[in-house]
């Protein structure tokens, strides 16, 4: 018996392992940094730091790098996602605002439906000219990024904080941001970013792991040729994760909303990167393939907590930057090297 | 899995070292960076004070803050926002998080930041609102800082003086749909209804940066021959187009900026620019640090602390010493 096989299936193995390894690394840096944590700042170690601040913060990012995970396993990459989410919030603020003498309930939905509809639409525009025309995803995002902005500066008449006159109906729409279930106790109440985002998870997770659709996204990031000729319509679900990115991204545009009851033209720029520096971290490469939404949270919630970390200790903005970039390319190089030693 | 690829031998042994050494590293590093920061033991006040960076202007009411809080003895926690309110209410929950004593908040907004200031509010944490307004509807213990918009109105009215009421002009935006920014265009557009023969031709947008103003001005200058003014949102952009200017031989159109910064005063004694209002940033954050302590210390406190923003010419620029 020639032992090629058995060759392959101890790299295969060899390769998991190496993966396990990375993904160790990550959790080990992240319990070192969270003792040290706790030794040096009273603080950080609570329910409010942790949940209250930590979490519920980085909820509305994790939406979108949830979206962002589906785009790059299929191999693509969306920097439009900032510009994409400040469009879905004017959207949503504007149709409530023309909406609220017709009910709250029924202005509140018909907006989120609306404000889903907008963010399925834009993410569209990407997948199609990138699947169908065949433009670099790296050109189009960036070129959509800037359109979706100044579409957003357009609508805004230059950048004008858009509200929704109605009190009410701002109050009650904060609620998505502000109200706490007990499910844990009074004294451990989970917010409602959180949850959003948890319901948010697991319909990732089913889609990624459990349908024809997911393994499809992964045969793609793979090898996408191969996918073609296995018979995968490999166009139209590049589309589609670019869609479902869209839609992340309104789902993201909701939170914010709640969270200042305001939405105008400026803001989140910069956070593509924050959200690809995430998804990245997590182990999910550039060139897609591998990877999946566990490593992506593991990924964000390492940055976020290196920047609440920060502010415990009072570092100076200017190190902010040169730590979290030094981060991720420890932990970017850790993988490579892991890959380039399991290929061996 | 990975039990078994430990008893392999060396490759993994060592890959397992290189690891190990990236973390000692990585701690080390963080040991070094946090070991200039005070001790967690002594008690003393904490405040936040949350600002954006972007620019000089920033850089040196940061410097304000920080030299007046070692002189009071009270701790204070710098965080850049980069001019984005969902970043500036993520940052506030972090200081109710690390329950300090007092912040000093510089609304990167007007109306989002509304709830955030609410948040603190219902924290029992006092809030100090430093150079740009706050939106109705939260508490705080007082303003101070220069108003941008009385800045603005100050060096809108130096500009259309200059130009004997009458001609075209193009403004520069800053940072569009920012606080300032909008109050800024403002105050241009409440100062022209005295002036109805100054005509805006054109405004362009930019974020902070001399080059775009330079390409975009000398765009400008070819499609208006006739301009006769110009409204730059910062001194450093007034700067820059006065540079395009006299290089094309048009050193008669009046510009203005806003801030009195130490190159800008250079700027105006020289003649290179027309003239700007006098903020004073580094006073702007001893400001707000003193009146923080002093709230601490229980006083009771007016609800305005403005510091004042004259005009700088020709004819008086020389009084005037920079603060950024």
């Amino acid at each position: 018996m020639s032992d090629k096989p058995r060759r392959v299936l101890l790299a295969a193995a060899k390769g998991s392992s190496f993966r396990k390894l990375q993904r160790i690394t990550i959790l080990v840096l992240l319990g070192l940094l969270c003792a040290y944590a706790s030794v040096r700042s009273p603080t950080f170690f609570s329910w409010g730091n942790l949940v209250d601040n930590l979490m519920t913060n980085a909820a509305a990012l994790g939406v979108i790098a949830l979206g962002m995970t589906f785009v790059m396993i299929a191999g693509g990459f969306d920097l439009s996602v900032g510009s994409t989410t400040v469009v879905c919030m004017i959207v949503l603020v504007m149709t409530m605002d023309a909406l609220s003498g017709h009910g709250a309930l029924f202005a509140i939905f018909a907006a989120l439906l609306l404000t889903l509809l907008v963010g399925a639409v834009l993410g569209a525009v990407n997948g199609t000219l990138i699947a169908y025309v065949g433009v670099n995803p790296f050109v189009v995002t960036l070129s959509t990024m800037l359109v979706f902005r100044g579409i957003a500066l357009i609508v805004t008449g230059g950048g004008q904080t858009q509200q929704v006159g109605d009190l009410q109906l701002s109050a009650r729409f904060s609620r998505l941001y502000e109200a706490q279930l007990p499910l844990l106790g009074r004294d451990y109440q989970i917010s409602m970013p959180i949850l959003i985002f948890a319901v948010a998870f697991i319909i990732g997770l089913y889609l990624l792991r459990f349908t024809r659709f997911g393994h499809y996204i992964y045969a793609i990031g793979g090898n996408e040729e191969a996918a073609w000729l296995a018979g995968v319509n490999t166009r139209r679900i590049k589309a589609a994760t670019y869609i479902l990115c869209g839609l992340t991204c309104a789902v993201a545009a909701a939170i914010l909303v709640a969270m200042t009851g305001t939405a105008g033209a400026e803001g989140q720029q910069g956070r593509e990167l924050e959200v690809i520096a995430g998804v990245i971290v997590g182990g999910t490469p550039l060139g897609g393939g591998s990877g999946g939404l566990g490593s992506t949270l593991i990924g964000l919630m390492l940055l976020r907590i290196i920047v609440n970390l920060l502010t415990q200790f009072n570092v100076g903005p200017e190190y902010r930057p040169v730590v979290t970039g030094l981060i991720i390319l420890v932990v970017v190089a850790i993988d490579v090297l892991a890959k380039r030693r399991s290929q061996r | 899995m990975l039990q078994g690829y430990f008893e392999k031998g060396k490759g993994a042994m060592k890959l397992v070292k290189t690891l190990s050494r990236t973390l000692l590293v990585l701690l080390l590093a963080a040991l070094v960076l946090t070991a200039g920061c005070k001790k967690a033991g002594e008690k003393k006040r904490r405040i936040g004070f949350l600002m954006t960076l972007d620019d000089p202007y920033w850089q040196n009411m940061r410097l304000g803050a920080e030299d007046e809080a070692q002189k009071l003895g009270v701790e204070v926690t710098i965080l850049n926002a980069k001019e984005d309110p969902l970043l500036q209410i993520e940052q506030i929950t972090e200081m109710i998080a690390g329950r300090v004593d007092l912040v000093c908040l510089v609304p990167m907004k007007k109306e989002p930041l509304v709830r955030g200031v609410q948040m603190l509010n219902r924290n029992r944490i006092p809030v100090i609102i430093v150079n740009r307004e706050i939106g109705e509807g939260c508490e705080y213990v007082c303003y101070t800082g220069t108003d941008s918009y009385a800045g603005a109105v100050v060096s809108a009215r130096i500009l259309a003086e200059a130009m004997g009421g009458k001609g075209q002009i193009v403004e520069f935006h800053q940072h569009l749909g920012t606080g300032p920014e909008v109050a800024r265009s403002q105050a241009l557009r409440d100062v022209l209804k005295d002036y109805p023969e100054i005509k805006p031709v054109a405004r362009i947008p930019h974020n902070g940066e001399r080059d775009v103003v330079m390409t975009e001005m000398q765009t400008l200058l070819q499609k208006y021959p006739d301009l006769a003014g110009v409204y730059a949102h910062g001194d450093n952009f007034a700067i820059a187009a006065a540079q395009v200017c006299r290089k094309a031989g048009r050193a008669d159109i009046k510009i203005v900026g806003m801030g009195g910064s130490e190159e800008m005063i250079e700027a105006v004694k020289d003649g290179l620019v027309t003239g700007t209002s006098y903020q004073q940033p580094e006073e702007e954050g001893r400001s707000a640090i003193r009146l923080a302590v002093r709230h601490l210390n229980g006083e009771k406190l007016k609800k305005s602390y403005p510091v004042e923003c004259p005009p700088i010419t020709k004819e008086n620029a020389h009084q005037f010493k920079g603060q950024f």
